[in-house]
């Protein structure tokens, strides 16, 4: 029965005790130094800009949380597609995760922007075009949430989550391409394949913030799968523990 | 010091500071919630379900 | 079903019908709300994008090509603050912004963003003059700052700082 095997979790060969890993702490010690660094950098040895003074220092997170945000975005509307293709479930609970995590990073984006904008442009907000697709992504990702909370088998569910999660990446690519194909107040990407707009130790502070929040993002997505991972146990648990049982002797690794 | 104090108060420090508090604030936030949920939910599934590799 | 990952929709077909457990544990009330603000919200978002995001502004050469349409309707004006134009005024200032060398002259009330200077790219909102000369009267004005970042010269601090924080210095006392 499962309560006996899930029984006593103090002993060394019962599994963790939690989300948590040999792999997820290194990660996590690894995550903290770097942005140890990114502080060091960001907020002290790097210099201010000759036009926003030290205002350029949002850059070094917002940038980051931005691209992040985006890679979340992909991760989840790759995910959305293998589970549609092969209805694996592996592959929702990505989609899940990353959509999640992709979310926290489009709210950083937007709340430092804010905090860029006022101090920059004068005002936390205007509705171009850049800032306003950045907005619907948002909400995208919030549809995609709720969408996930609402009742419904497990698989019904997934497959409408799996089908908003492809509509993020053509909003990812009008964000993106929104400051090309329209008249924003947002200026154009600092770095692209023609080059960097900005050097030394700017560039350098900026190229700690893609690592260490890189870091992050990979630690938090591993960590919000397998709660995800868990939530579909206990809720598999409690449909019918001897299929579980069965099942468990099969997938185990 | 007192000059970096007040310094810091002043111009567009305070529109930095808060930007970097609400993402670090923030990441530690959903890291603690994601890790104490994953803890209690552990509990509730058998050793041989969550064997991460 | 669901119950394990890597497995098909063929097994155990009849396990998810009414009465699965799960149904209890997914709070369908607040997810319903929030999808339903979700979807208000990005429709407004939406009549505001098509509204305003696509022609988001006028250059300073197109404002004046267009001012007989324009009239004194109120539209978002972008040009660069031409240096030696720019004059405090009681209530704001005034100054002249260009673009593609077609100048206008700008009355702004109000206070000037912090990074307002000569040669900066500003976006206003107001509109043209009722007395029909390029005049613009402004009450919002927004720097438009470049993708450039450079760093701020050591020596040229002290003098970066007084002319960052007080542009009225480098602002003539009368034209």
């Amino acid at each position: 029965m499962t309560t006996e095997t899930a029984g006593p979790l103090e002993a060394s060969d019962s599994g963790p005790s939690s989300t948590g890993s040999r792999t997820t702490m290194i990660l996590g010690i690894v995550t903290l130094l770097a942005l140890g660094v990114l502080v060091l950098f960001g907020l002290i040895l790097s210099p201010a800009d000759e036009n926003q003074g030290d205002a350029v220092r949002i850059m070094y997170v917002h940038v980051p949380s931005a691209t992040l945000s985006y890679v979340g975005c992909f991760m989840t509307a790759i995910g959305s597609a293998v589970y549609l293709w092969r209805k694996s479930q592996w592959w929702d609970l990505v989609a899940y995760a990353s959509a999640e995590v992709a979310a926290l990073f489009t709210a950083f984006t937007l709340v430092t922007g804010m905090l860029w904008g006022r101090p920059t442009w004068g005002v936390f907000w205007v509705w171009d075009a850049r800032l306003t697709s950045e907005a619907m992504l948002m909400l995208l990702l919030l549809g995609y949430l709720a969408v996930r909370g609402l009742a419904a088998d497990y698989q019904v569910r997934a497959k409408r989550a799996a089908i908003v999660g492809l509509l993020l990446v053509p909003n990812v690519f009008i964000v993106r391409q929104s400051v090309q194909w329209w008249r924003t107040l947002h200026q154009t990407p600092t770095l692209s394949l023609a080059g960097a707009e900005i050097q030394g130790l700017m560039l350098f502070s900026l190229f700690t913030g893609f690592v260490a929040i890189t870091l992050v993002f990979v630690w938090m997505v591993i960590h919000r799968f397998r709660v995800a991972w868990l939530e579909e146990q206990v809720d598999a648990e409690g449909l019918d523990t001897a299929i579980a049982e069965r099942r468990a002797e099969g997938v185990a690794s | 010091m007192i000059a970096f104090v007040v310094a810091a108060a002043t111009g567009t420090w305070p529109y930095v500071a808060a930007a970097w508090a609400v993402v670090f604030g923030g990441m530690g936030v959903y890291a603690l919630v994601t890790v104490v949920r994953g803890r209690r939910l552990s509990k509730r599934v058998p050793p041989e379900k969550r064997r991460w590799s | 079903m669901e119950l394990t990952p890597r497995t098909g929709p063929d097994s155990e077909g009849g396990q998810t019908s009414a009465g699965s457990p799960r149904r209890k544990r997914r709070m369908s009330l607040p997810a319903m709300a929030l999808l339903v603000a979700v979807v208000a919200i990005g429709g407004f978002v939406m009549v505001k994008a098509l509204g305003s995001a696509t022609t988001f502004y006028r250059n300073a050469d197109e404002a004046v090509a267009q001012h007989n349409s324009l009239g004194v309707k109120r539209f978002r004006l972008q040009g660069t603050v031409v240096p030696g134009t720019v004059v405090q005024t009681g209530d704001g200032v005034t100054f002249e912004i260009a673009y593609n060398g077609v100048p206008i002259t700008v009355h702004h009330v109000g206070d000037p963003p912090e990074m307002f200077k000569e040669n900066q790219a500003v976006l206003l909102e107001g509109h043209f003059d009722a007395d029909g000369t390029d005049t613009y009267d402004s009450d919002l004005m927004i720097v438009k700052h470049s993708e450039v970042y450079k760093e701020k010269q050591k020596e040229r601090l002290n003098e970066a700082e007084v002319n960052g924080q007080m542009p009225v210095t480098t602002m003539r006392s009368g034209s």
